[in-house]
């Protein structure tokens, strides 16, 4: 059950979106992607984990975890995480319509996407119980209507769907398409 | 945890034939987001196997009738060994989809969905007789509604599976088919 947004005064997240892939994909072309989005969306791009893990009977296991984040204002910031699992991988020789080769991945993959709208990012209201309290108060009754109904929305429909269904169109899956993709941001 | 009941229980449509997959998850999210329903993802799944795509699609949507009652509807699509043929549509040829769809519609009817009644076993209680006895006219009438607009949907998407009556495949090769076996 999808519930409300959870109350709570540091960060307000998404529910986790999921893609399963199995198929031919190229990864390069993937990653530069997924950078190159947050970085037009003016994101700081991290990528903080890479992990090879021994590879099973049917190939490699790669662990990839990104994170982006881009401070909004002073109080608020987007973060956006990415889990990539990559298994039973093999490389590929593909000959695109030009003729030329690329290596390309055949196997498993994995992507989940979390979005938050992370607060007191700089920890400022850290300092004594009692500014931490004055926190939790302004979050969650002064400016939890906007958190609520504008923060989050732009975060979740504008960065996570968003990258979420282009994610599916580079990977050419069937489910391609996102009726938020042109929205017209009128409020 | 408020009430939920379930009230359209699997209510399947099987289709076997030519048929654009995304066209079907588009047909069906403008479906509900024209009704006023809020939709999310849950489940996206694409596998290339040699016979064809298999596709899972499953989402959720509500949509909140009074401050009472929630739909909570859940639409789930399995689709088997799809894959782009050639076929003919008024003398002309054209790509197309076809494939195996399975797709089934849950709708369950949450009754106190804000949880205002939950607090004491006896607020429990008093839920239960409003909901049973009190306003038992009210909760069929939404439950009767939402059987309803399970069943519209249900019906949009044989108009819409019927769309494809008039093309006829001449090709049928999937894209991962090669000479050498696979094992998936």
């Amino acid at each position: 059950m999808v519930e409300p947004l959870p109350r709570t005064s540091k960060e307000v997240p998404t529910w986790p979106t999921y893609i399963q892939y199995k198929g031919i994909w190229d990864m390069k072309d993937l990653y530069e992607f997924v950078a190159s989005f947050f970085s037009k969306s003016k994101f700081k791009f991290y990528e903080k984990r890479y992990i090879v893990k021994h590879p099973g009977p049917f190939g490699p296991e790669t662990y990839h975890v990104w994170e982006a984040k881009r401070d909004v204002e002073e109080d608020h910031r987007f973060v956006v995480s990415l889990f990539l699992h990559t298994y039973d991988t093999q490389d590929m020789e593909v000959v695109m319509k030009d003729g030329t080769k690329k290596t390309f991945t055949k196997g498993r993959l994995w992507i989940q996407l979390i979005g938050k709208v992370q607060f007191d990012y700089d920890n400022r209201w850290h300092e004594n119980a009692f500014y931490a309290n004055l926190r939790n108060f302004y979050h969650k009754y002064v400016i939890w209507k906007k958190t609520e109904a504008i923060w989050w929305d732009i975060m979740h429909y504008n960065y996570v769907l968003k990258l979420h269904s282009m994610i599916k169109e580079r990977l050419k899956m069937e489910a391609e398409g996102y009726e938020h993709r042109y929205f017209h941001k009128v409020r | 945890m408020s009430e939920l009941r379930l009230t359209v229980d699997h209510l399947r449509l099987n289709y076997n034939g030519p048929f654009d997959a995304n066209s079907l998850f588009n047909h069906i999210t403008a479906f509900l987001k024209e009704r006023g329903w809020d939709l999310k993802t849950e489940k996206e799944f694409e596998n290339n196997t040699p016979r064809g795509k298999h596709i899972e699609w499953q989402i959720k949507c509500w949509k909140r009738v009074t401050d009472y009652i929630r739909y909570w509807p859940k639409i789930r699509i399995l689709i088997y060994d799809y894959n782009k043929v050639d076929a003919i549509l008024e003398n002309k040829k054209v790509k197309v989809g076809s494939g195996r769809a399975v797709i089934y519609i849950d709708g369950y009817l949450e009754l106190d969905e804000s949880n205002r009644w939950e607090q004491l076993p006896f607020f429990q209680f008093l839920r239960s007789i409003y909901n049973n006895f009190v306003y038992r006219v009210y909760t069929e009438r939404f439950e009767l509604q939402l059987t309803h607009d399970m069943n519209h949907l249900h019906h949009t998407i044989e108009q819409f599976l019927n769309t494809y009556r008039s093309y006829k495949v001449i090709s049928a090769v999937a894209p991962f088919a090669s000479t050498t076996q696979h094992k998936y």
